[in-house]
């Protein structure tokens, strides 16, 4: 099993530049918005819900890419060495998923990280503010990553699904055994995701509430025509997101697993 | 002493049958050669035996078990395709198998990059199809298991590699290690089987000794392989 967990960590170096990149990349976007409306909101409302948004990407990133990187391993070659290794698919699986937890805690300590350096950054150079400002771009930024976000659980999701199937139950065995767990996970993740996918739409709401009543003054950015469109945008985007995700995995199913 | 017992295995991939009611017996010690054109279900079965795919219908049994964790202690398989990790170098990639296999032996393993002169510092990534062909050659061979299958080992690769890798097997295999090895190339191959076993179409062509071959039926498996073949 330590064995496992170490050659699962050194196989998934690549992820982890890789993720830890994206989770800084993702991270860093939502920042500026904060501070191109009033740099002094940050540390009192606006930070803690970044904070947040980027635990989210952070997770969601990280576990997603590690999935990619093991679904990959189950369908190609490597993964005949992998199973012909004598020990229990069980053993395998959990190695795995210990391995992405491992992974996603780093991300989760380099964004941490992140945070702290930028919430001094936020109480200390009028440059860095300056600079960060010139990044921002409209509030739908905000929205579109938010859709983004919950698109990704979605996917994760169901990639989870298969592989947990394709791992425990190992190559090409019966199709009886797949469906139910798929229909287990399924039920199970439906929920998750549908709430993951109204938090996402939550926040974006709350973000976009949050500029446009409590900073409207400070910011100037009082509801008009124009932001509202952009609310119902984002929520609208959300959920063709999801549908297209199903659809998507609805043929890939089909066509992977011959369901 | 027997091995390995299949008994009416059949593979079906969605509505292609891959073997047909397929059935023998392995005995230890001897070498086998699994024959046949692509598709005619030689990697379905060695699939099966090293445990990474399971029948349709039918039984397996490897000294007396269902493939399982148990059986793969003692089941050596070597793909067709390159399943070693391209960013591992070939001592690396030797210290993985220690680390899962309890029967792999690293001295033996070291000596065998030595003989086919592969560099232990170079990663896999680096490697020609050639040397590719050899370090997974090696590193099968290098495991003290009971049952060794090698894939076409000899795909893909010129004449000077392919009889390098077959001095390897020779020198290498142990008095009681059954060794199933799979080829187009029957010719090449011919020399160091004991067993031929034909398969058509997922089925069972021909199976037998190879010295009985020659001395009853006055044939070459290169030749038996022309009759069931149909060439």
């Amino acid at each position: 099993m330590k064995n496992l967990i170490k050659y699962e960590l050194y196989k998934n170096r690549i992820f982890l530049i890789l993720a830890t990149s994206l989770t800084l990349l993702f991270g860093a976007l939502p920042l500026p918005i904060a501070i191109k409306g009033n740099p002094d909101i940050g540390l009192n409302y606006i930070v803690p819900i970044l904070i947040l948004m980027m635990i989210f990407y952070g997770i969601t990133l990280g576990m997603l890419i590690f999935m990619i990187f093991q679904q990959r391993e189950i369908w190609n070659r490597n993964g005949i060495l992998l199973y012909s290794i004598p020990v229990s698919r069980f053993k395998i699986f959990s190695a795995k998923i210990v391995t992405g937890l491992v992974s996603t805690l780093v991300l989760l300590g380099i964004t941490f990280g992140y945070v702290a350096i930028y919430i001094k950054i936020l109480n200390g150079s009028a440059f860095m503010k300056e600079l960060f400002a010139a990044f921002t771009g409209e509030l739908a930024i905000m929205s579109i990553l938010a859709s983004i976000g919950s698109w990704l659980y979605w996917l994760m999701t169901i990639i989870f699904l298969i592989i947990m199937s394709k791992t425990v139950l190992g190559h090409h065995k019966s199709k009886g055994f797949i469906i139910p767990l798929l229909a287990i996970g399924l039920l199970i993740a439906l929920p998750i995701g549908v709430s993951l996918l109204a938090n996402a739409s939550l926040v974006t709401a709350g973000i976009e509430a949050a500029f446009q009543t409590q900073y409207s003054s400070n910011m100037d950015f009082n509801i008009t025509f124009g932001n509202t469109i952009n609310f119902w945008v984002s929520i609208a985007f959300n959920w063709l997101m999801a549908i297209g995700m199903f659809i998507s995995c609805g043929v890939f199913l089909k066509k992977k697993l011959n369901i | 002493m027997i091995l390995v017992e299949i008994k009416n295995v059949s593979k079906i991939y969605q509505s292609r049958m891959a073997l047909d009611d397929v059935s023998m017996t392995l005995e230890s010690g001897k070498v086998y050669g699994i024959l046949g054109p692509n598709g005619s279900g030689k990697t379905t079965l060695m699939k099966m035996l090293a445990d990474l795919m399971q029948p349709t219908t039918g039984k397996i049994l490897i000294n007396g078990e269902t493939p399982s964790v148990n059986s793969r202690q003692i089941v050596a398989y070597m793909p067709t395709s390159d399943h070693l990790y391209k960013g591992m170098s070939l001592e690396r990639t030797g210290i993985f198998f220690k680390d899962f296999f309890d029967d792999f032996d690293m001295d033996s393993y070291m000596k065998l990059l030595e003989e086919m002169d592969l560099p232990k510092k170079l990663k896999v990534s680096a490697l020609s199809s050639g040397m590719a062909a050899k370090l997974r050659v090696a590193a099968t061979m290098a495991r003290q298991a009971k049952l060794i299958m090698l894939d076409e080992p000899l795909n893909g690769i010129d004449l000077m590699t392919r009889d390098c890798i077959i001095k390897t097997i020779v020198n290498n295999i142990k008095e009681d290690t059954t060794l199933i090895i799979s080829s187009h190339l029957v010719e090449q191959i011919e020399p160091i089987l004991d067993e031929a076993i034909l398969l058509k179409k997922g089925k069972v062509g021909y199976s037998g000794n190879v010295e009985q071959l020659r001395e009853v039926e006055g044939m070459s498996v290169a030749n038996k392989y022309r009759e069931v073949f149909g060439a």
